[in-house]
């Protein structure tokens, strides 16, 4: 016989109060932990897809850079544009490392719209993770393709096979035949889900001669960006954001939400909790009598109180592993409904069980449980045996 | 073993004080037998509670082995009650969702004896219940109960055994078997101080002390 006999005894009696409070636990742990995750999936997420973008400072055409940024990074046509010689201009300005020109837009194939963009050759050395197969466009009307696109291609449109073949798409009002020169093989990223040509092709193909509608700007020393970013705003009609303010302003959202959540979480934490000190106590008031006897056979009140105390953690710890298990499952199933209602998500998966996040949603139902089971112990602690004999 | 020295215990109740018991003094040797008798109300319990360390007295000293109780802290009484003194009540007060095993374990656990389980069986053995060992209460009788209980209280090996109407539950026959088991237990060297409402049976124990109104009406040796 040890403490825990003891203990799981106790527990036993009071299967279904017991189970009750483990549930309350367990369902405030796993919402817990589920929000932790999918937030720091979100935020890694997003992190990288930006760090793919290979930029520091992007330049748009005045209007919501925000907007433009975030038309960019789920595809689809910016409203508005700048002429091409804005490249030329920000090259001149002190502390630019490399300035390319994007232009970005969408073709229609097999019925459905598809992103393309038009890059500077240059462009390629910002990105030094891409792996082609066969080149990159060399020629006008040459396209390579992200590797989740080719393999789609490959198995409906019947024209394209592999690497040397046309396809025949809708553009700007045109009928055009593309030839495929390469596939970018898989990064895990938007890129998967593009499609790839010199910038004059695109702009050619998007009716956009002259134009871009991004330059996308690296610089010699990052402390100096926003001394860079007024010199490119000098230029007319041009502004840049940087790229952690576009993190930060959709980070600054998520967080919004994620605090409200968080207080919800809170509550129900604390909820359960009282749950657990409830029946903490029931177990006191039941036991009266069981307590006076242990304490007249010789238990000290150090001892009654360890018994009780450890109960309470008991029921905690058991709910926030159950908790573990339930937001894990929670964490993996909300990747696939955030994907369905935000619309700005980062192409990994954003459900990434962490560490830390099993960390803290053992922990914080343990402090919890520290809190609820401490009155009830000491009350055990303190019984009169005699009064407690009595008790009937 | 005992010496009790002018004791007094009075209780509140309402407005009006209650002696419970009134300047009482009394000394008990080791390896006694007494009954306690008295009429209800008459300070019997207060006084069962007072030995047993479980209630402290308004005025006066109680000695245990010769150490003043008064003297010592709370964790020096825990210490000493474990080592000195086992209880048994007339409602048994077994633990109803542990064994007849592991309710005369209990007391072990909290001394952390390392041997309870081999300890705990001999004491089973003694009281004839080893073959009732993995029973729950509610599957043993009241005798049988009542059995356990004592085991539990033999379990520190304690100097005296506290028996509050230890038979009170019980029929008149399982009631004699009992009281044979404390005179066993009794010529063994445990000293035994039993509260009793029959007159008649304490009349047969070595010794009968009579208490009423919170005073000693008669102590009689024989």
């Amino acid at each position: 016989m040890n403490i825990f006999t003891i203990i799981i005894d106790g527990l036993r009696r009071r299967n279904i109060r017991t189970a009750l409070a483990v549930a309350g636990i367990a369902i405030a742990a796993a919402s817990l932990f589920s929000l932790m995750t999918l937030k720091q999936g979100y935020e890694t997420g997003m992190r990288s897809e930006i760090e793919n973008m290979g930029a520091q400072i992007i330049a748009v055409a005045k209007g919501c850079p925000y907007e433009a940024v975030a038309v960019i990074m789920i595809g689809g046509q910016v409203p508005a544009t700048l002429p091409a010689d804005v490249t030329k201009d920000i090259r001149k300005i002190p502390n630019v490392a490399s300035a390319s020109p994007n232009v970005y837009g969408a073709y229609n194939y097999l019925n459905l719209s598809h992103p393309i963009i038009g890059i500077a050759k240059e462009e390629l050395a910002l990105k030094p993770w891409w792996k082609i197969e066969g080149k990159f466009p060399e020629n006008d009307n040459e396209i390579m393709l992200g590797s989740v696109e080719a393999s789609v291609f490959a198995e409906k449109s019947g024209e394209y096979k592999t690497i040397g073949d046309s396809i025949t798409v809708k553009a700007g009002g045109k009928k055009v035949a593309l030839k495929v020169v390469g596939i970018l093989k898989a990064t895990g990223s938007k890129d998967d889900y593009s499609t790839y040509t010199m910038l004059s092709t695109a702009q050619k193909l998007l009716n956009l001669e002259g134009r871009v509608v991004t330059v996308n700007v690296r610089v010699n020393d990052i402390g100096r960006i926003p001394d860079t970013i007024s010199a490119i705003e000098q230029i007319f009609d041009v502004q840049a954001v940087t790229v952690a303010q576009v993190m930060g302003t959709i980070q600054n959202l998520v967080k919004a939400a994620e605090t409200m959540l968080l207080m919800v979480m809170v509550i129900a934490l604390i909820i359960g909790g009282i749950g657990t000190a409830n029946t903490m106590m029931m177990s006191v008031f039941e036991r009266t009598r069981e307590i006076g006897l242990m304490k007249a056979t010789g238990a000290s009140g150090r001892q009654i109180f360890a018994l009780f105390f450890t109960e309470g953690l008991a029921i905690s710890l058991i709910g926030g592993v159950i908790g573990v298990v339930l937001g894990s499952a929670a964490t993996l199933g909300g990747d696939m409904i955030l994907r369905n209602i935000v619309s700005v998500m980062p192409s990994s998966s954003v459900g990434k069980i962490t560490v830390d996040a099993i960390a803290v949603t053992l922990l914080f139902p343990m402090v919890i449980g520290v809190l609820s089971a401490v009155y009830p112990a000491v009350r055990a602690a303190r019984l009169n045996p005699i009064d407690a004999l009595r008790n009937e | 073993m005992f010496s009790l020295k002018n004791i007094t215990k009075i209780y509140q109740r309402g407005a009006e004080k209650v002696f419970a018991l009134d300047h009482l003094s009394l000394d008990i040797a080791q390896g006694e037998y007494a009954g306690i008798v008295g009429p209800s109300g008459s300070g019997k319990s207060t006084l069962m509670n007072i030995l047993g360390l479980l209630d402290i007295p308004t005025s006066g000293s109680v000695y245990i082995g010769g150490q003043k109780i008064e003297d010592m802290g709370t964790p020096r009484q825990t210490q000493l009650r474990r080592k000195t003194i086992g209880f048994v009540f007339q409602q048994f007060l077994l633990v109803p969702t542990m064994t007849a095993l592991q309710n005369v374990m209990l007391p072990l656990y909290f001394v952390g004896s390392p041997d309870a389980k081999t300890r705990a069986m001999a004491l089973l053995t003694k009281v004839g219940l080893e073959k009732r060992r993995d029973h729950l209460p509610s599957q043993l009788s009241g005798g049988e109960m009542q059995r356990v209980a004592i085991a539990r209280a033999l379990a520190n090996e304690p100097s005296v055994l506290l028996a509050d109407e230890p038979a009170g539950n019980l029929d008149s026959k399982t009631a004699s078997d009992i009281y044979a088991l404390f005179g066993e237990i009794n010529r063994e060297g445990t000293t035994i101080i039993m509260v009793t409402h029959n007159h008649e049976l304490a009349e047969t124990f070595p010794r009968m002390i009579s208490i009423r109104d919170g005073r000693l009406e008669r102590d009689q040796k024989k």
